[in-house]
């Protein structure tokens, strides 16, 4: 914590040993179990890990978007404002104007009955008070910066757009009123591989012309890797390695990262095996004590599995601030860094 | 396009069900045993007299023949005249139907005021005070039948505290008993239908889109939600205003309306066979109608039935 | 090693008819595809959704017979076969799906959905018992989670079960449709691991279809990359991953993100 500066100008969205849990029916559900993260304006922070790491719901935690048996606890903290304890009235005011939202399916997540150019609109008119005629014609043109003719696609329902089409359109109307930040949650899983690229390039031209800076949601380690400046990698409702994105690719300080990518098939690895993790994900209402991973890790040993390794700054790297939540962090051996 | 080839897919429907409903009456009318004629000319009648009526009803003629002019006499409306007042059968329905359409349809928009916020309410306020009230109404306006409820209506209102006239027609005031007594029970069926539609709509991705834009609730439940939330809605809705129909000519009855209710009553207990059938054919040709109707409204409303 | 499958000129054709329409609209979902796979091979197919890659797949299977073209599979015409030929052709080649919580029935134990297929096959219930076993430990399940419902078993564990279900049929053949797109990373890797394995073990050949190029380039010996219902190219793996021909096959692999030079460390 003492490596990021408080009051960090370039730092605009800040979790700050976030912890969300949900009511369940056998006892409490711990889904986010302490996660600090610093989004830098005009830069990409992805969040990657596994089904049930904690990675929506943490993005959820930040627009307040999580359903009633949630419970928060932490920080979020928006320049300077901690969201968790703001009032929802000016909760709603920071949302979709300030902090806006991507989701992963672009049929499911606009209005099917409302004509695209409304729902552009409609984000304007709410946040900005521009009367119907006006925001339309901001609606027509934000279509267009996403790469949409606007003018043909204005009065076009949902269903008469492809998928990408959709994704460009829930883009708009994200950054229609020019949010500070944009939570993406797998924007591209559902598309296809050649459209995934162009949404892709269309958010990074959005973080260069607005300087929106972008919290990532992602499975996808090759996409992460081309796409986002720095990524936490998060296991089991806690981040297990925290480093740029140029750092964590060249060498893996936490195993579960390392096995993570050795189970990442490749072209350049035909004819290998691909390194399975074994086992599977821990139930998020039964996780091991001590390090979560530790079950499936190769490298556990007695002390990982009773003592909760801390997120720490390794002491091999020299120069830059990653860090690993691994007792033995220092024990991993990177072929990647030397044979580069 | 295709709501062309839509709204000609549902109007052959329309036609094919209309069809189908006077061949029914025409069958019934002959399988029952006995002769109509027999029954509307009295046992005490003469073989002659008896004949005289045979005539008049045409069911000397073979079947094929009597089958093909009611078929035809019905495409015209032309239902014959009532045994009792020697008029056109059309022209009394036609006399009594306003009032009977008029009484069906402000039921109609008094159960969806009532059905839309009550239903609404209940979604958005799950599990609350509101909801357990919006359901307990829905339950209890079921469970009532429309004529105790007329009935229960007349002996507070109109017996004890005399705001209301007791029967008849003629200002606006005769109108609001009848009409509550019409409406509750549909209102009660829809407000389960609306809680469930709108609930099934505010767990929807584009809900939680629409929240994530730091909308009100106001905005997301009415902006957003409800366009289609009501959709299925419609459909469900243009049923139950047949059922107004079916339930008006009881509730003309408790309040002494002279609509529909009180010509097809009379022309059952008078064996007025002309009456009868072409009353069955009305009804079903008005019922066909509002249902056809609510489908091409649901297209029309819903733009992926409109281009798709 | 010779061919195990040869698909030649296959083309399957929907007709979306209208009321008002005079003509129906013709959809070639697959418009004259040919294509061969050696045995022991495995042939990977991309293209976007909507490629018409699943179609093709059933087409061969004659699960949707084919509107035009021929299959012949280990040496079966499944166009003519008489109806028992065509039974021991429906065993030899076999199909595993994408959905594993879709695809085994809830009321049923796994090694009750295992043994359906022996039992149409006449296996008496001592050797179906026998079997059931062995194939579930060949999948990597404990013999003793048998009895247990699908419901009780995570996404990869389907997967295995339906894998087994699938070599109950003593497959020589399988159509892999998506099979591990809806499991995580660490999970997928150990299915990808199982089922090349059980290709090597088996001697079974597959037709391995998939949107994550990375995957195909992974794990095929051949290539075809299909769009818009047709084959736009095909060849050895190694070759259209390094030289595509065809120009969407080169803008699908370079839009394709690639961990590239990351290696895993050695732990």
């Amino acid at each position: 914590m003492e490596s990021t500066p408080r009051g960090d100008p370039a730092a605009v969205l800040r979790l700050e040993a976030l912890t969300v849990s949900f009511t369940g029916n056998g006892g409490p559900i711990r889904a986010v179990r302490g996660v600090d993260i610093t989004l830098q304006a005009a830069s990409v922070h992805a969040l990657v890990g596994e089904s049930g790491a904690g990675k929506s719901v943490s993005a959820k935690a930040v627009l307040g978007l999580l359903p009633r048996s949630a419970t928060c606890g932490g920080r979020i903290l928006f320049h300077d404002t901690d969201l968790l304890s703001l009032p929802a009235r000016s909760l709603r005011a920071i949302r979709g104007k300030r902090i806006a939202m991507v989701f992963q399916q672009p049929d499911k997540h606009l209005n099917p009955t409302m004509r695209v150019g409304s729902q552009v609109a409609e984000v304007l008119r709410y946040h900005n008070g521009i009367e119907r005629r006006e925001a339309l014609l901001q609606a027509r043109s934000l279509l267009d910066m996403v790469e949409l003719n606007g003018r043909e696609v204005l009065r076009s329902f949902p269903h008469e757009l492809s998928g990408g089409m959709k994704q460009r359109v829930a883009i708009a109307s994200a950054i229609a009123c020019r949010p500070e930040v944009l939570i993406a949650d797998e924007p591209t899983t559902a598309l296809d591989a050649t459209i995934q690229s162009q949404i892709l390039a269309l958010l990074d031209r959005v973080r260069r012309e607005l300087g929106t800076a972008i919290l990532f949601i992602s499975h996808d380690l090759p996409l992460v890797r081309g796409f986002a400046d720095d990524v936490s990698v998060l296991y089991a409702g806690r981040i297990v390695e925290q480093a740029t994105s140029r750092e964590l690719f060249s060498c893996a300080h936490h195993p579960y990262t390392d096995r993570l990518i050795a189970a990442t098939p490749d072209p350049a690895r035909r004819g290998e095996r691909l390194a399975a993790i074994r086992g599977s994900v821990p139930d998020p209402q039964d996780v091991p004590p001590g390090c979560a991973f530790a079950p499936r890790c190769p490298m556990a040993a007695d002390r990982c599995r009773v003592e909760v390794p801390l997120l720490r700054l390794s002491e091999n790297a020299d120069v830059s601030q990653r860090r690993s939540a691994c007792h033995f962090a220092e024990q991993l051996v990177c072929e990647g860094l030397h044979n580069g | 396009m295709a709501i062309i080839e839509l709204v000609l897919k549902r109007a052959g429907r329309l036609a094919l069900t209309v069809f189908l409903i006077s061949t029914i009456v025409f069958v019934t009318i002959r399988v029952i045993p006995g002769d109509p004629a027999r029954t509307v000319a009295g046992m005490e009648a003469s073989e002659q007299q008896v004949r005289a009526v045979r005539a008049r009803l045409g069911t000397d003629q073979p079947l094929g023949a009597q089958y093909r002019s009611w078929l035809w006499a019905s495409l015209r409306f032309d239902f014959g005249t009532s045994f009792f007042s020697n008029d056109r059968v059309i022209d009394l329905i036609l006399q009594r139907f306003p009032l009977t359409a008029m009484l069906a349809l402000l039921s109609f928009v008094l159960a969806l005021l009532l059905a839309i916020p009550i239903g609404v309410l209940a979604a958005v306020k799950r599990w609350t005070i509101w909801d357990g009230l919006g359901l307990l109404f829905a339950q209890v306006g079921m469970a009532i039948p429309g004529f105790w409820l007329a009935i229960m209506l007349l002996l507070l209102f109109s017996v004890r505290l005399g705001w209301f006239p007791l029967f008849g027609v003629g200002t606006a005031a005769h109108w609001v008993l009848p009409v509550i007594a019409l409406a509750t029970e549909r209102a009660a069926v829809l407000v389960r239908f609306v809680r469930s539609s709108v609930t099934e709509e505010l767990e929807k991705e584009y809900v939680l889109a629409a929240e994530s834009k730091g909308f009100s609730m106001q905005r997301v439940v009415f902006g957003h939600a409800l366009r289609n939330a009501l959709l299925p809605v419609i459909t469900i809705a243009g049923i139950q205003f047949g059922y107004l129909l079916g339930g008006a000519v009881i509730i003309e009855q408790v309040f002494s309306l002279p609509g529909l209710g009180r010509l097809f009553l009379s022309a059952i207990h008078g064996r007025d066979f002309p009456v009868i059938q072409g009353g069955v054919v009305f009804v079903a040709l008005v019922f066909s109608v509002t249902n056809f109707a609510a489908d091409v409204l649901y297209a029309v409303i819903n733009p992926r039935i409109r281009v798709g | 090693m010779g061919e195990l499958v040869r698909v030649e000129g296959l083309s399957k054709v929907h007709y979306a008819a209208g009321l008002l329409k005079r003509r129906a609209r013709v959809v070639r979902a697959v418009d004259d595809v040919s294509l061969a796979i050696r045995h022991n091979t495995i042939l990977g197919l991309v293209g976007e959704s909507g490629s018409g890659k699943s179609t093709l797949a059933r087409a061969m299977l004659y699960l949707d017979p084919p509107t035009a073209g021929s299959v012949i599979i280990d040496g079966l015409d499944p166009a003519a076969l008489s109806r028992s030929q065509m039974r021991q052709f429906r065993h030899r080649a076999q199909i595993v799906v994408q959905d594993p919580y879709a695809a085994l029935n809830p009321r049923l134990s796994i090694a009750a959905s295992v043994a359906e297929g022996l039992r149409n096959r006449g296996f008496p219930r001592r050797a179906r018992e026998r079997r059931v076993a062995e194939l579930l430990e060949m999948v990597g399940i404990a013999s003793r989670r048998a009895r247990d419902n699908p419901q009780q078993f995570s996404g990869g564990q389907r997967q295995r079960v339906i894998i087994a279900r699938a070599l109950a049929m003593d497959p020589r053949f399988l159509i892999l449709d998506e099979p591990v797109s809806s499991l995580d990373v660490s999970i997928q890797a150990q299915i990808i691991n199982l089922l090349l394995d059980l290709k090597q073990r088996l001697a079974l050949t597959y037709l391995f279809i998939s949107h994550d190029l990375n995957l195909v380039a992974y794990m095929s010996d051949a290539i075809a990359v299909m769009k818009d219902g047709r084959i736009v190219e095909m060849g050895d793996a190694a070759e259209v991953i390094a030289q595509p021909h065809d120009p969407y096959t080169q803008m699908l692999f370079d839009n394709a993100p690639r961990l590239l030079d990351v290696r895993p460390g050695r732990i």
